[in-house]
């Protein structure tokens, strides 16, 4: 178990495992490493004791996918039309 | 009669100590001082930093007046030039004899303070530094880099060193940052494995990393990067991306207590001032995952 971070990239890029970060996207790191690139990431979120978190590119495919999966979804609510009306 | 003139003695201690000084400071070696800082009672400098401006133009007239009137956007920025020093203490009768007879005194003590200062640049040079631990007063070499590679690289496997020399080369030239050398620094723990990794045919990686860091190049190991860390940073003469401010460099100044003027202990102090700036930060990249 080890603790992660969401993390923003404040520099001009920021490599992880091959893939470059520009500045202004988010990727997820190890505190540990969070903690070694100091002031070039400003942390967004703590995420504590999970295994490590996929590497995903904040790729605008990336944040649709995100933002659906953050959509509210609408429970069917039952209604008894029986009673409507009645007193 | 009291000898209130030590600056003889100040200056035998700034001689003796500059040798063994040049061994300890590896950070000095990232960057070329500005010579126009030079000087004492300078706390402060103003430089002129170059904006971005859109792309020359080509043609096979001359340029009308206002053609091509963007012009090379420049601000001037001023920066605070922080102290750094460490006192000692000296035998006040050994020191008056080298006043008075020129007989040489041990500098041991000036020697230790004057290795503490140098150390503490080395911090200042890369780490920065942070009145508070957490706000940067002054971004060092290695916080302040435009670019980070979180790769793990262990340079313990034959070739490891040389792809991140590659790829660190690759950030700052795409960056529109090239240099023609680079100075690649290393914890001792790094170096050492770079130093013994050799390949099946016996050809060692250090001389191919060497040669891959240009005519100018060079591989430096200091204690002053955390293990796991290094830093490529271009050899930078013209300093465009990077340079030092520096207008007193390792001066010892000696003194006595005014209560006591014919007996009491001398104290000295080494004081230098410096400050690594940053000019371009993607012209630096740095190394955070190294085994």
């Amino acid at each position: 178990m080890m603790k992660y971070v969401r993390v923003k990239c404040e520099i001009a890029r920021i490599v992880k495992e091959g893939v470059p970060y520009k500045k202004g996207e988010t990727f997820t790191l190890s505190y540990e490493e969070a903690k070694k690139l100091g002031p070039s990431v400003s942390i967004m979120k703590e995420i504590i004791n999970v295994e490590e978190p996929k590497v995903e590119k904040n790729t605008e495919e990336a944040k649709i996918e995100q933002a659906k999966a953050e959509e509210p979804v609408l429970q069917p609510v039952e209604v008894n039309l029986s009673k409507r009306g009645k007193k | 009669m009291v000898n209130l003139n030590y600056a003889r003695a100040g200056q035998f201690i700034s001689t003796e100590i500059k040798e063994p000084l040049r061994a300890i400071l590896k950070g000095k070696r990232a960057a070329f001082t500005n010579p126009d800082c030079k000087g004492n009672g300078i706390n402060s400098f103003t430089y002129t930093k170059l904006g971005d401006m859109s792309v020359a133009t080509i043609s096979y007239t001359l340029p009308a007046p206002d053609s091509n009137a963007d012009d090379v956007e420049a601000t001037d920025v001023t920066v605070k030039i922080p102290v750094l020093s460490k006192q000692f203490k000296l035998d006040r009768m050994k020191v008056d004899a080298y006043e008075r007879q020129g007989i040489r005194f041990s500098t041991v003590t000036a020697m230790a303070a004057a290795r503490k200062v140098a150390e503490l640049e080395d911090a200042q040079i890369f780490d920065g530094w942070t009145k508070n631990g957490s706000d940067y007063e002054v971004k060092g070499f290695f916080t302040g880099a435009g670019n980070a590679i979180t790769d793990s690289l262990d340079f313990s496997t034959f070739g490891k060193a040389v792809e991140a020399i590659t790829n660190g080369k690759a950030l700052a030239e795409e960056g529109n940052a090239p240099a023609e050398s680079y100075t690649f620094f290393l914890n001792p723990a790094q170096y050492r494995k770079l130093e013994s990794s050799f390949n099946a045919s016996g050809g060692w990686e250090i001389e191919v990393a060497k040669r891959m860091l240009g005519p100018n190049g060079s591989i430096i190991s200091t204690k002053a990067l955390a293990p796991g860390t290094g830093l490529l940073c271009p050899v930078d003469p013209a300093r465009q991306y990077i340079e030092f401010l520096s207008p007193v460099a390792y001066k010892v100044d000696i003194g006595f207590d005014s209560r006591q003027p014919n007996y009491s202990a001398l104290y000295g102090t080494v004081l230098t001032l410096t400050l690594p700036v940053i000019h371009y930060d993607v012209a630096l990249v740095k190394y955070t995952g190294l085994v």
